[in-house]
């Protein structure tokens, strides 16, 4: 089924998110759609998916004419779309998630379990996924769930599949089992849309790609006349500044703030040793899943251990809660920042003063509320966060606005180690610089930092040491000058 | 013209968090029930009268303030009746069984402090969703209450003791007295101290709040202490009203206390709610109830109204909230 | 087996038997137990409960909770005795037509103000808990629906024997039950609500009519509760607007989370809340002969429903640590 979109355009409350989008979607190919956050592709994939209804220009399916304003109509029309996070009905069966919503019969019609079950299965292996259909999918990994919902968009008989980040949650075999089924769908002519910000993954898959910015639509191009440099000028419009991994002026001292010893959680990670010193930036690298997440949790004190010591500054800590170890100087930015980091429905000042309930009132309690404007206010002009005003509910901030405003949080306790989980997720190229400059900054302040990032370009070029973990090991520790991506890598992998 | 109300609201969110919010629809409604209360007998338009009504509800009112931080805390307990009635059977048979007067107020307060810990523990530890844990505990406290007292009522106290709330201040009973000062310092609490922004935030995200620092559980594990202990003032309180103390008393005091809240615009799912709304509401309840009584209404007739209170004020406090999320 | 439903498996199994030991413990320290006529005593306590319990099971799998059941049981019940005094010859039929129509009507108000206003549904109900027992007395005008106001084939039908003696109670809640367990486990609406109740945003994207099938529930919850308050005029011979029907609800709740219906949703399964009901039938029965004080009937329900709250959780959180091993 051939897609054409002519002048697509739309507009929340007079706001144009997206102008002028003229798009086409040839069966069997994958066509890789990147631009910053806000670009406006996610937009446009919403008004393809029915999510969003367009405010101007049309939708064209195999040359006629078509109107989807809800995702069912979109689904019923053969375009389905596929979540980065799968949804899934854990308590119910694989064959009832694929066919939920679509099974034959209406009300208190029988559910025909043997047609399900066995056209499951049928789909299932045409994708190359041996699982009983009648089996719970409670437990599931998320790679599997994402299968299942690809298995789901399958039965329905749908022609374009799009994916929104699919890879993200993914370890690298996962990634290539991904990538293996959408060859095969592109063998039977479906055409996938695939938004990532991954260059190297788009340049292995996709056949073309569709560059956004600001709303508009900037540039098609197949995949193979078109370099990464060119790609990202597209997308930011200026060059990128390459940054360097300053050198860290406290090496000299040798003064270790946190030292790990034989950290183990049984189930999650095992003999995690490694130091960290004043002023150094630590890279944590891995896949996803390769436990660093945790390991952070627990040297912060969320999570619990099972073993193995811990000694800050020094001096040997238990089990603590996140309250003691901000207290004494260590604190942790998590990698889920809507979940774990801000409270959406409160004012930034409030966000932004959380975690120093000390400076903000007095004995009794009280609140002092002009600390509260004064120390929030030095952080936004310092870091130049986008805002109407400090009563601002948190969650109108863009991502980037938002995790500046963590990080202003952390910094108001005055920590001497600071765990940065992801801390250039959802945010778009233009913050991200700064970030880096930010943490660069805090480094030559004597903050020692830990970086958990899956981005290794980012950890390239700010981490002097980088710890590689490996299904719940540290496979190996590399120093910045003897690192690269193919090293690292190569340490992450099995 | 209403666009440009709204626009100017939108762009102002100090003057539309001061504007639009549910307390202002408790101040309305109680300036029309005092209204309609005057209509129905004129002993209404006196201050003294009205302040003789609130005399009884009283227990259910400090209640309803420490009910409102639980909501607030993002949890619920629903327990609340229950305790005063097992907090009131142990005074009773503590007293009955030869301890003075104030070791036994003692233990039953103690005892609602424990029942509340109890809740407490069940809901921060093993992590069960306090709406149904409570629905269980109120079926358990209630049924020790039976067990322990079965259909007997628990008398027998000094004539100084019984009736204690009919004593006054001026025109003032001292139990609103009682009343208007902890609301004040509750209040205080909740809006200026950092206590209570941290219950705020609690309620609006428990996540973020315990890797923000917050002592989550134990502060939970405190408030739903408080609700015990304020349960076990209650019970001693309402014995003293009864002059006796009996396993089914507070039977449907849940709904009372529970409209209490909910009429002061507090937001169920948690993170938004304040004193002043319930203390408002609390009016409300004391002059609608006291008027109904007045009128010859029926109790269970009265019951249809509080009950249908109670849905048109979550409406409209759902609806309030949802339009200043814009 | 998939870790789910062994986990399933093992809930119903385990409260078979407490109730296995319940019953041969009873029946050590009092024979009597076992003999007939104490079945039947459980036998003709349990319909009613069993029934509402149904609807409720329903409710709660889809995240939300009913505590208004005793209300419309009550109103149904008084609409259905003032009917009978006007009509004393109205058959059974017609009178489990009216209670189920009273009743779903009631439930369906309780699911519109939910569904339309988007208000939790504990005090929705809590609300319509009063708000029906009002309507109650108003409508009866506070006085009681007496023996001789109820025809004889009504009373009958709880008392005596239609098939292979059995009284028509009995039958018509097992067919009861067997139709929700059908529906549950195997009609495509079933399926929904467990999908709903799963996961709610999932089901709305995947085109399940969330609004659709939460008025269902409310309203299958309220006719089975109203056809509850024929059950209740024909078994007890009266109606009394202050009485009936008061605090059932925490029992019927009781059972269906005793049967591992999970108050997160998405779970429960006919068996289990049968089972759950079953067991505390029994207990109610034992009572008596274990020579334990009624009054403490409801402290043991109390602690029953606790300790299975608990047990729960520690189950779940015994499954997070099996499940949770990526690496050792």
């Amino acid at each position: 089924m051939q897609l054409l979109t002519k002048n697509i355009g739309k507009s929340f409350s007079g706001v144009n998110v997206l102008r002028n989008v003229d798009f086409d979607l040839i069966p069997g190919e994958v066509h890789a759609l990147v631009g910053e956050n806000g670009a406006g592709k996610s937009t446009f994939v919403k008004i393809l998916s029915g999510v969003y209804a367009p405010t101007s220009g049309k939708i064209l399916l195999d040359s006629k004419e078509t109107e989807i304003n809800t995702p069912i109509a979109a689904q019923k029309k053969g375009i389905a779309l596929i979540h980065q996070e799968p949804q899934s009905f854990s308590h119910l069966s694989v064959a009832e998630n694929i066919f939920m919503g679509h099974m034959e019969g209406k009300f208190f019609s029988r559910v025909r379990w043997q047609n399900i079950n066995n056209k499951s299965k049928e789909i299932l292996n045409s994708i190359g996924l041996n699982i009983d259909p009648k089996k719970i999918m409670e437990g599931l990994s998320i790679a599997d769930q994402q299968m299942i919902e690809i298995a789901g968009a399958l039965s329905k008989n749908s022609k374009i599949l799009i994916m929104d980040e699919p890879t993200s949650p993914l370890t690298p075999n996962e990634v290539n089992k991904l990538f293996k089924i959408v060859s095969q769908l592109k063998k039977r002519g479906i055409a996938i849309v695939f938004i990532s910000h991954r260059l190297e993954e788009i340049r292995s898959i996709a056949d073309r790609v569709t560059i956004f910015r600001d709303g508009d639509k900037i540039i098609t191009k197949n995949i193979d006349s078109i370099s990464n440099v060119e790609i990202i000028k597209y997308m930011i419009g200026r060059d990128l500044k390459k940054t360097e991994v300053s050198e860290n002026i406290y090496a000299k001292e040798k003064k270790v703030v946190l030292s790990v010893k034989n950290l183990t959680s049984y189930s999650k990670f095992r003999d995690i040793s490694f130091d960290l010193h004043k002023g150094e930036i630590l890279g944590f690298a891995g896949l996803v899943g390769a436990g660093r997440t945790d390991v952070a949790k627990s040297i912060f004190g969320s999570e619990k251990y099972d073993s193995g010591q811990i000694f800050l500054y020094g001096n040997k800590t238990k089990n603590e809660s996140p309250h003691n170890s901000i207290s004494r100087g260590l604190v942790y930015l998590p990698e889920d920042r809507k979940q774990m980091g801000i409270f959406g429905q409160v004012a930034v000042e409030d966000n932004m003063t959380s975690s120093v309930p000390n400076l903000i009132s007095n004995a009794f309690g009280i609140i002092n509320k002009k600390n509260v404007t004064s120390l929030s206010k030095n952080y936004i002009e310092k870091f130049k966060i986008i805002l109407t005003s400090g009563r601002q509910l948190i969650e109108e901030l863009s991502g980037g606005n938002q995790q500046k405003c963590i990080i202003s949080k952390w910094l108001l306790s005055n920590p001497s180690i600071l765990i940065l989980d992801e801390p250039t997720r959802g945010v778009d190229i233009g913050v991200k610089s700064e970030m880096y400059d930010i943490i660069k900054q805090l480094s030559q302040n004597g903050t020692a930092i830990i970086l958990i990032s899956s981005e290794l370009p980012e950890i390239l070029s700010l981490a002097h040491r980088i710890v590689v973990m490996r299904e719940g090991h540290i496979s190996n520790t590399l120093d910045h000058k003897n690192a690269s991506q193919e090293i690292i890598m190569q340490n992450a992998i099995n | 013209m209403f666009n440009n109300l709204n626009k100017y609201l939108s762009d102002n969110p100090t003057l539309r968090y001061w504007i639009i919010r549910p307390e202002w629809v408790a101040v309305f409604l109680l300036i029309i029930s005092i209204i309609v209360s005057i209509q129905l007998s004129p002993f209404f338009a006196d201050m003294a009268f009205i302040l003789d009504s609130a005399t009884p509800y009283v227990e259910y009112g400090l209640i309803a303030i420490i009910l409102t931080m639980v909501i607030i805390s993002g949890e619920i307990d629903l327990s609340i009746a229950s305790m005063i009635a097992l907090t009131a059977v142990i005074f009773g048979t503590f007293f009955n069984a030869g301890y003075n007067l104030p070791i036994s107020a003692l233990f039953a307060i103690l005892a609602g402090l424990l029942c509340g810990l109890f809740n407490g523990i069940l809901v921060t530890k093993l992590k069960i969703p306090s709406i149904i844990l409570t629905i269980g505990t109120l079926t358990l406290y209630r049924g020790i209450a039976q067990a322990m007292a079965s259909d007997f009522s628990l008398g027998g106290y000094p004539s100084w003791f019984v009736g204690i709330d009919y004593r006054y201040i001026g025109i003032v009973p001292i139990p609103v007295i009682i009343f208007v000062i902890f609301s004040l310092i509750v209040g205080i609490v909740l809006s200026s101290t950092i206590y209570g922004k941290q219950l705020y935030l609690i309620g609006t995200n428990p996540e973020t709040a315990k890797y923000s620092g917050i002592k989550v559980d134990k502060i939970k594990l405190l408030i739903f202490g408080l609700s015990g202990l304020i349960s076990g003032v209650a019970g001693v309180l309402g014995t003293s009203r009864l002059a006796v103390a009996r396993f089914n008393m507070a039977t449907g005091a849940e709904l009372e206390i529970v409209l209490m809240v909910m009429l002061g615009g507090t937001y169920i799912f948690g993170g938004r709610g304040n004193i002043f709304g319930t203390f408002i509401a609390f009016w409300i309840v004391v002059i609608l109830r006291s008027g109904l009584n007045v009128a010859n209404i029926k109790i269970e007739s009265q019951l249809t109204i509080l009950g249908a209170m109670l849905i048109i004020a979550i409406i409209l406090t759902n609806y309030i909230y949802s339009k200043s999320q814009k | 087996m998939p870790l789910f439903d062994k986990f399933l498996r093992i809930r119903e199994l385990g409260i078979l038997s407490i109730i296995l030991i319940v019953v041969i413990g009873a029946s050590i320290i009092d024979i009597r137990f076992l003999s007939y006529d104490s079945w039947r005593a459980v036998l003709l306590a349990i319909p009613l409960i069993l029934v509402m319990a149904m609807g409720q099971m329903m409710v709660i799998i889809c995240r939300h909770v009913d505590i208004s059941i005793g209300s419309i049981l009550a109103f149904s019940a008084i609409i259905i005795g003032l009917v009978f005094i006007q009509f004393p010859n109205t058959s059974l039929l017609a009178a489990i037509f009216i209670t189920a129509i009273v009743g779903a009507f009631l439930g369906l108000v309780n699911g519109l103000i939910v569904t339309k206003f988007n208000v939790h549904s504990i005090i929705v109900t809590l609300g319509t808990l009063s708000l029906y027992r009002g309507l109650v007395f108003i409508v009866s005008g506070g006085r009681q629906i007496d023996r001789n106001d109820i025809p004889l084939h009504i009373i009958s039908f709880s008392q005596t024997s239609y098939i292979f003696s059995i009284p028509g109670i009995l039958i018509l809640s097992t067919v009861i039950v067997l139709l929700t367990h059908l529906i549950m486990k195997h009609s495509i609406i079933g399926r929904e609500i467990y999908a709903t109740g799963s996961n709610p945003t999932a089901a709305h994207l995947k085109g399940i009519n969330v609004t659709k099938i939460t008025l269902f529930v409310f309203g299958v919850c309220g006719m089975l509760s109203g056809i509850a308050g024929l059950f209740y005029a024909s078994r007890f011979g009266y109606v009394n607007p202050g009485v009936t029907g008061v605090g059932i609800e925490f029992i019927v709740i009781a059972g269906v989370i005793i049967g591992g219906t999970s108050i997160t949703g998405g779970s429960g399964s006919v068996l289990g809340t049968f089972l759950g009901i079953l067991l505390l039938g029994i207990i109610n029965v034992a009572l008596p002969v274990l020579n334990i004080p009624g009054g403490y009937q409801k402290a043991i329900y109390g602690i029953i429903i606790v300790a299975a709250l608990a047990l729960d959780q520690f189950i779940i959180y015994r499954m997070k640590i099996i499940r949770g091993s990526k690496y050792v």
